[in-house]
């Protein structure tokens, strides 16, 4: 009981993290019907507004999650899955940010050929 | 008649490439300048046009490595029999290519490196190098002697020859990072044969390196990094 009242939170920080669920999630939506963002960058994201919003208004699940991973507060779990899904993301940006420059340098290239290519059909 | 395209990476290099090109078109030979401007802000491709080189120009700037391999997509393209990288700031004597030409004849290589430090009279060396960075190439060397079985002593040297086996090759697969050490790790994978011939270098004519102060040993650490992962992938 009293660890369960330990996992509980106030009903500020409730409302605060539900304001940043809704926001986020709204604004992530928007973007992404904007296609400003991949669908499974969506995925990834929305864990970020999804997973502080599980344990403030889930805290038995929060507690379950502690005691099965043997962490004595939950807290703890949050931010390792915060950590983790950040880690994921960035992972992910940086993976396609390295493919992206890959095939910046191709079109680059590309580019280059093709006008001299064209200078040369000019001439001729 | 082999047909030689003579790759040029310029970056900014206006002052240097006319009489570099001049020399080139010089030579008793058939030789065809490429030059490829990596994103000059100068007047480099313009002044490379005048002098009657072909030009690519990349719109951005990729360094040294994607310059060197637009060049070698073009040389291949174009089915040369040889590519030599030269660099634009007249460091490399044009009138070295010869002696490149001749080390490819005799030892039937793939790549041949022209070497700063093989040459028994140094007193024909106009080239200076700091202490510093004759360190981290020789850290390099021994690195690479250990990892890939190859004895190569300047493995920062730019002026190289390839022939048609090793344009293909790094047509395709090209450093972005570090390419001159790094070319060595994927010559291996690809068993291409390199050799090493001694070629006087000189002073570059215009500009100032950027590898200077505390730089080679940052460089070194960071090509011997590049050079124990390559070894990883190839495993």
């Amino acid at each position: 009981m009293n660890e369960l009242q330990e996992a509980t939170t106030s009903f500020e920080t409730k409302l605060f993290i539900a304001l940043f669920f809704f926001l986020y999630l709204w604004f992530l939506i928007r973007r992404t019907q904007q296609s400003r963002v991949d669908i499974s960058d969506f995925i990834l994201m929305s864990t970020v507004a999804i997973i502080p919003t599980l344990f403030a208004f889930l805290p038995t699940l929060s507690l379950e999650f502690s005691h099965l991973l043997g962490v004595k507060f939950p807290f703890v779990i949050l931010f390792g899955a915060l950590i983790f899904f950040s880690f994921l993301i960035t992972h992910r940006t940086l993976e396609k940010l390295s493919q992206q420059t890959q095939k910046v340098r191709q079109l680059t290239q590309k580019m280059a050929l093709l006008e001299e290519e064209l200078s040369k059909l000019k001439k001729s | 008649m082999k047909k030689i395209a003579i790759i040029i990476p310029c970056f900014n290099e206006e002052k240097s490439l006319p009489s570099l090109i001049r020399e080139i078109l010089q030579l008793p030979r058939d030789l065809t300048p490429i030059v490829v401007d990596d994103g000059s802000q100068d007047q480099t491709a313009f002044v490379a046009q005048k002098t009657g080189a072909i030009v690519l120009k990349l719109p951005a700037n990729l360094g040294i490595g994607g310059a060197v391999q637009t060049g070698l997509i073009f040389a291949q393209r174009h089915h040369f029999d040889f590519a030599i990288q030269v660099d634009g700031d007249g460091q490399h004597d044009p009138s070295e290519i010869e002696t490149l030409l001749k080390a490819q004849e005799n030892s039937q290589a793939d790549i041949v490196i022209g070497s700063r430090y093989l040459r028994s009279d140094e007193s024909q060396n106009t080239f200076k190098s700091t202490i510093s960075r004759r360190m981290g190439i020789s850290a390099i060397s021994m690195v690479i002697r250990w990892l890939y079985g190859l004895k190569i002593l300047d493995t920062t040297s730019g002026f190289r020859l390839m022939n048609k086996k090793a344009m293909a090759t790094f047509a395709e697969h090209y450093p972005v990072d570090f390419p001159e050490p790094i070319t060595f790790a994927i010559a291996h994978e690809h068993q291409l044969k390199i050799f090493e011939c001694p070629v006087k270098m000189r002073e570059r004519q215009h500009g100032t390196s950027s590898i200077t102060g505390l730089k080679p040993m940052k460089y070194m650490i960071r090509v011997i990094g590049y050079l124990i992962l390559y070894q990883g992938r190839r495993k």
